[in-house]
């Protein structure tokens, strides 16, 4: 059972110094107090002979480094026959490179403590590389060698092929990939876009060393491919040790040239029900063809957006979660790139309550028109946006992303400093007219995976059910 | 904060009052960046839970975010993120946490909201609100769990290798049925008890000044009163697992063995060599497990070994997902072949170097955040009793005598400590025969 408290007496507080507590006001939030402005980390920029351009700043914090090369050879390039190769290449390279079999590069790796994530996304690959500072010159040698100097040896090449092919297979156990996977599809039908990054087992199990190699060949090129660094190195000394590990690298024939157009709705006012017996809930999404990263729109988009389901206080989640309590979370976002990518609306929700669930979701999508934020609205939107600037900048490792995710992009230097004065300027008529822009209820395709028997009947309220089996 | 170059001459300052209603303050000064984190953690969590109110911790977790007397419904998060801040709460065996980083500017923002919770929280509380949250702890239940692949394999670990009765023998989640039984009366206790001022740890971390950080959390948290002291409890140490194996069919297509062995908890000394031990098994394409059951035998499609920071009593965790045509008895005799090389023979000097610089690296990227600092000085503070930890943590890993490690392995991954669950495929996801067949075909 409990037992009283015992007295304690603090030596750190004798009473004279103790503040007076009924100067506190709870009834209502206290003032801000002045935060300072973020000291930007400066990059500096040199051009190496073949055209690769290595961006660095110094960011004293810690003894580490946080490293992105970013390469022009993303999903989006591939033709069809060859989808899921850019994938596969960045799982491929670091089996065996520079005269070291795949065990010896992972020894190599694992020894000096440093870690290496490749992701691919549709517009390019990304190799992260994280190391201390003191290991920087050997890290930058190992990406060196997995870029410049692979093996694609055939036994390897058909083991990464097999491990990814296992792992495409699995994934259809995830009903929540099921529902992205099915959306993209209904969203962009044959445009890239509609392809999952990864690949499907038809065109994997064809890709070999050869075809592979190819496509290293013509997209992994300096000119066209970056590298970005921070933390605690100094610029010169740094770019040395790139030049000394990737001053050989030379520039192709630019002929990879990503996708700009945008893609086609395919099945507008239709919905895709994945049949997944025995699901506890429903996966459900709406999507649409949203906007190009750096669009003029990508501002007020953001603000919209902020306010229809980025935020937990949006409308979608205060709706299905706060009010009703039919999921553990709802959202929307916009994912941009360089040709006009998914807006997305998702929640898992209660197999009982799917069809209200997207009915509730559908008539939040109209209300951006219908019912323009309100003031308090708009301020929250626009201060989340710009108040957390200073977060999504903070350690080593996010100034490097950020800086990677903006000359891939191509988006101004001062992109950051002017978007707080750029955000600040959409007011509620934008909103509205982002809105109907891009959330037009003619564009809208549905997606749910779950127990088809108890949906598809209150489904069909919605359009033309389309239903097939989970895989 | 100053850096030489090596890892181990990292330090953390901070500072540690106490107030006289037993709230422990620690402030970690950091001006490189213009925010503040502050972590309120609790020392209660899933494992202070009566029987037939499995999962309660965390379903009152969610409570305190539905507003307390002068925060309106909804206002907790809404405040937060106009200031530009992001915010959380997480339950689990030992503690419960509640954190937010915002603009250093707007700290006292963060103590007016944690302070109200903590101070005024009961009258704040309504019928509706519970019955909301319950909703949604349910389908967090259904989304996280029982409709994700494998979900229910911890919760039928902590079945098997905890007795009847045992405080960690439940998930933080808990059950369906126990969360249906949940009642304003079970808030209003759970509240009574656990989460007085002398029952907390408030970090602050960032860009603050130590003075100014304590007055300001004296002014919030000052006038709130000391409850009596919680008795936790004892949690039995359990050392033997149970032998055989739970099968647990799911709707999966590859099998994944789970082995859990009693281990050191955090505060133990024994509990950075066990974190050691298991990034040679399974962190990195040539630590052991993954050499021998991905890269040579091929019969599993990834593998992963963790110890679980607990309290009490410590877990440590082996993990493998087999290939398609594997069963689960030939991917745990695998496994353990394995385990027990490691045993008798011992680690090699060479892959305890490796294992060490990845630690160290890891840990200098999960310290470079206000965030984290914050979150590793509240554990520290809560379930070692000792701050300080966040600068002995580099020196543990790095000067680690290679006989602890070889110690930990023999003793650690003794069979008998252990207990095993097995997913398997429940046959609804078909053609798992077929893709074997496939899949040896095209690599031959």
């Amino acid at each position: 059972m409990a037992r009283a408290a015992e007295p304690k007496t603090s030596l750190w507080l004798p009473p004279e110094r103790r503040v007076d507590v009924s100067a506190v006001d709870r009834t209502r939030p206290p003032p801000s107090q002045p935060t300072p402005p973020p000291a930007t980390p400066e990059f500096h920029e040199t051009v190496l002979s073949g055209g690769f351009r290595v961006r660095v700043a110094t960011v004293p914090k810690l003894p580490e480094v946080a490293i992105r090369l970013m390469v022009d050879g993303g999903a989006a390039v591939e033709s069809a026959e060859d989808a899921g190769v850019a994938a596969l290449t960045t799982k491929v390279l670091p089996a065996g490179a520079a005269g070291r079999t795949a065990m010896q590069m992972a020894e190599w790796l694992d020894q000096l403590g440093a870690s290496i994530g490749s992701g691919v996304g549709h517009d390019s690959a990304r190799f992260s590389l994280h190391t201390l500072s003191d290991t920087c010159e050997e890290a930058l040698d190992y990406l060196a060698s997995i870029v410049l100097a692979p093996s694609f040896l055939p036994e390897e090449v058909a083991r990464v092929r097999a491990e990814r092919l296992d792992e495409v297979r699995r994934s259809g156990d995830e009903p929540s990939e099921l529902a992205s996977e099915a959306l993209s599809e209904a969203v962009f039908g044959d445009h890239p876009y509609g392809r999952p990054v990864r690949g499907r087992v038809e065109t994997l199990e064809t890709l070999d060393s050869a075809r592979l190699r190819r496509f290293w060949e013509s997209s992994y090129e300096a000119g066209s491919s970056f590298l970005v660094a921070a933390g605690d190195v100094d610029p010169e000394a740094f770019v040395a040790l790139v030049e000394r590990s990737f001053g050989a690298w030379a520039s192709g024939d630019g002929r990879s040239a990503a996708v700009r157009q945008p893609g086609p709705v395919n099945s507008a006012g239709s919905v895709r029900l994945v049949d997944r017996p025995g699901s506890q809930q429903s996966e459900i999404r709406i999507g649409a063809v949203g906007l190009a990263r750096g669009d003029e729109d990508e501002i007020p988009v953001l603000v919209m957006n902020a306010i229809l389901g980025g935020l937990f206080s949006s409308r979608i989640n205060l709706n299905l979660r706060e009010d009703k309590g039919w999921t553990y979370g709802a959202r929307s976002g916009f994912s941009m790139r360089r040709a006009p990518g998914p807006f997305v609306a998702s929640a898992a929700v209660d197999t009982a309550v799917t069809a209200r669930a997207f009915e509730e979701m559908l008539s939040e999508i109209r209300s951006m028109t219908e019912r323009p934020p309100s003031e308090e609205e708009l301020a929250l939107a626009r201060n989340a946006l710009i108040l957390s600037l200073p977060r999504q900048f903070e350690t080593t490792s996010q100034v490097a992303s950020k800086e990677a995710e903006r000359v891939a992009y191509d988006l101004p230097p001062d992109w950051w400093t002017r978007f707080p004065a750029r955000v600040e300027k959409v007011g509620r008529d934008d909103v509205v007219r982002m809105a109907e822009r891009y959330l037009d209820p003619a564009g809208l395709v549905m997606v749910a995976v779950g127990e088809a028997d108890a949906l598809r009947a209150d489904l069909a309220a919605f359009g033309t059910v389309e239903e097939r089996p989970a895989p | 904060m100053t850096s030489h170059g090596s890892a181990a001459g990292t330090r953390f300052p901070f500072e540690q009052r106490t107030l006289d209603n037993g709230l422990q303050v620690i402030v970690h000064p950091d001006a490189s960046v213009p925010l503040v984190a502050t972590h309120l953690m609790y020392h209660v969590g899933s494992r202070n839970e009566p029987p037939g109110s499995r999962g309660f911790a965390h379903l009152f977790e969610h409570l305190l975010f539905q507003g307390s007397e002068n925060v309106p419904e909804g206002e907790h998060f809404s405040r937060i993120q106009s200031a530009g801040g992001t915010l959380n709460g997480t339950t689990w065996f030992d503690r419960t946490n509640y954190y937010e980083t915002l603009p250093s500017g707007d700290l006292d923002l963060a103590l007016w909201l944690e302070s109200d919770r903590m101070g005024f929280f009961l009258p704040a509380i309504t019928q509706a609100k519970l019955d909301n949250q319950r909703d949604v702890v349910k389908n967090e239940r259904r989304q996280s769990y029982e409709n994700r692949p494998y979900g229910l394999a911890v919760e039928t670990m902590l079945e098997r290798a905890y007795p009847e009765g045992h405080p960690y023998r439940h998930p933080t989640i808990g059950y369906m049925a126990d969360l249906d039984g949940a009642s304003l009366d079970d808030v209003r206790q759970w509240f009574e008890s656990w989460y007085g001022p002398n029952n907390a740890v408030l970090v602050i971390s960032g860009a603050v000044e130590p003075d100014d950080a304590f007055r300001r959390a004296e002014r919030w948290f000052g006038e709130i009163p000391a409850r009596p002291t919680p008795d936790r409890g004892e949690v039995p140490i359990v050392l033997n697992g149970k032998p055989g194996e739970v099968v647990v069919p799911d709707r999966v297509s590859v099998p994944r063995v789970y082995m859990m062995f009693h281990a050191p908890p955090f505060p133990d000394p024994g509990f950075e060599p066990a974190d050691v031990l298991c990034s040679l098994l399974a962190e990195g394409r040539s630590s052991r497990l993954y050499r021998a059951l991905v890269y040579e035998q091929r019969v599993a499609a990834d593998v992963s070994a963790f110890v679980w920071p607990s309290e009490c009593v410590g877990m440590l965790w082996v993990v493998a997902t087999g290939r398609p045509g594997v069963d689960a008895e030939q991917l745990e005799s695998a496994v353990t072949e394995v385990l027990d090389q490691l045993r008798s023979s011992g680690p090699t000097e060479i892959e305890l170097q490796g294992a060490r610089n990845r630690a160290r690296r890891q840990l200098v990227r999960q310290l470079d955040s206000v965030t984290r600092r914050a979150d590793l000085l509240a554990h520290a503070a809560v379930l070692r009793g000792d701050a300080g930890y966040i600068n002995q943590v580099f020196e543990r890993y790095e000067q680690m005598p290679p006989d602890e490690v070889a110690l930990s392995a023999r003793t650690l991954l003794d069979p008998a400590r252990r207990s095993v669950v097995h997913v398997v495929p429940d046959g609804s996801r078909g053609g798992a025969e077929d893709v074997a067949v496939a899949a040896a075909g095209e690599e031959s």
